[in-house]
């Protein structure tokens, strides 16, 4: 190991959107891909005053796909105002993480699932390295333009359920215009992750940007 | 092109004379680089980005490190990166006539802290960054009762919250 990294943590993402965006889909669609690819990946879902999210990951990704075992998705219930628990006071989920690079430090990635909240969510930075914000398009095609943290300051911008655009009058077109205006060079992807479309981009994305491209350590022992 | 992998920073153009030196003697030869970052960046331990001349950065740095403007993250014969803190839209505000005034400076802390703000007090001038142009209005109606007494502006500032009363130091 490089010695210069033994301080180093586990690279973190934070995903953010409001209720009903797809954040837990898309970390059901993502997940899968990182893990092919041999990247190990821990998984903390925020939720208001449930663990329904974290459940329901540990059905999809361990109990059906069986990609990775049930201990690596925790779920955590904030109470009051899910953004606090993520951006002004992230003591609890910083907390979960310690115990994590205590339990497995060989890990290559934590992702953060915050509480659907609105659109100024943003990522406490002692919390997350990178920042992806999610909307979709049956929110309108007003969204992007609109601005607020997410939009603005993530790092990776996701519009899903593209394939709804028709049927609520959403124009994609404007949408692409507006995220590239608002974000300038920052990068954006139209996904539907009921399909699975644009996904691939958005994992590619993650390696380049927060995994540096690391080719991931496969053990001769370990199951893929 | 191979990414460069920065994990520790050299020092700061502003406190040390050297590093201040060798940034004007590679500026001259024009091939100082600048790794440009937002505030938000500047608390990051892990950013992948380009330079203004293109290297391909990767900086692992220790958690809790925080990023300054100005500060050296590579320099060699060849290269020499700093980090350039990005200019942002602040609010500022002239405090006049306040100092008889407690009630007044305590709602003016309630509404800047109500909506979680960090600050810089340089003088009798409080500054604090905002997103929008519009955020001026609501600032103006939310002070009017001390409006008076206070002289609201907005600018463009590379900002860089004090030490200890940042919002985001737990």
């Amino acid at each position: 190991m490089d010695l210069t990294l033994k301080n180093k943590k586990i690279p973190k993402v934070g995903i953010g959107g409001p209720v009903g965006s797809g954040k837990t889909r898309l970390i059901e669609r993502v997940v899968p891909i990182l893990i092919k690819r041999g990247y190990r990946c821990c998984i903390i879902s925020n939720d208001v005053i449930s663990k329904e999210d974290a459940e329901r990951m540990q059905r999809i990704l361990s109990t059906e796909l069986k990609v990775m075992p049930e201990n690596m998705i925790i779920g955590i219930a904030t109470g009051g105002c899910p953004h606090t628990a993520i951006r002004e006071d992230p003591t609890i989920n910083l907390a979960v993480i310690d115990e994590i690079e205590k339990k497995d430090p060989s890990l290559d990635l934590i992702i953060i699932e915050s509480g659907g909240d609105n659109v100024m969510t943003t990522f406490s930075p002692a919390l997350a390295d990178y920042f992806i914000y999610i909307v979709d398009v049956a929110g309108g095609d007003k969204y992007p333009r609109k601005g607020g943290l997410g939009i603005e300051s993530s790092d990776l911008l996701v519009i899903n359920k593209i394939d709804l655009a028709a049927h609520v009058g959403a124009d994609l077109a404007i949408m692409k215009r507006d995220a590239k205006k608002m974000r300038a060079e920052k990068p954006y992807v139209f996904v539907n992750c009921q399909t699975g479309e644009g996904i691939e981009d958005v994992a590619e994305n993650i390696i380049k940007s927060i995994l540096f491209d690391k080719k991931p350590i496969i053990k001769k022992d370990q199951k893929r | 092109m191979i990414m460069l992998t920065v994990t520790s920073i050299l020092g700061n153009i502003f406190d040390d004379k050297k590093l201040l030196a060798k940034f004007n003697k590679m500026e001259s030869q024009k091939i100082c680089e600048r790794l440009k970052i937002s505030r938000l960046e500047t608390e990051r331990s892990r950013i992948r980005k380009k330079t203004d001349l293109g290297t391909d950065i990767g900086l692992i740095l220790d958690s809790g490190t925080r990023l300054h403007h100005g500060d050296v993250i590579v320099s060699n014969l060849k290269k020499f990166i700093i980090i350039e803190q990005l200019p942002e839209k602040v609010i500022s505000i002239k405090i006049r006539k306040l100092n008889d005034n407690s009630v007044g400076l305590v709602t003016l802390g309630h509404v800047i802290g109500n909506r979680h703000k960090p600050i810089v007090i340089k003088d009798d001038v409080l500054f604090f960054p905002i997103q929008a142009d519009s955020e001026v209005d609501v600032f103006k109606k939310l002070l009017s009762h001390i409006i008076n007494n206070i002289e609201i502006k907005v600018e463009e500032q590379i900002f860089q919250p004090q030490h200890g009363i940042y919002l985001h130091e737990h």
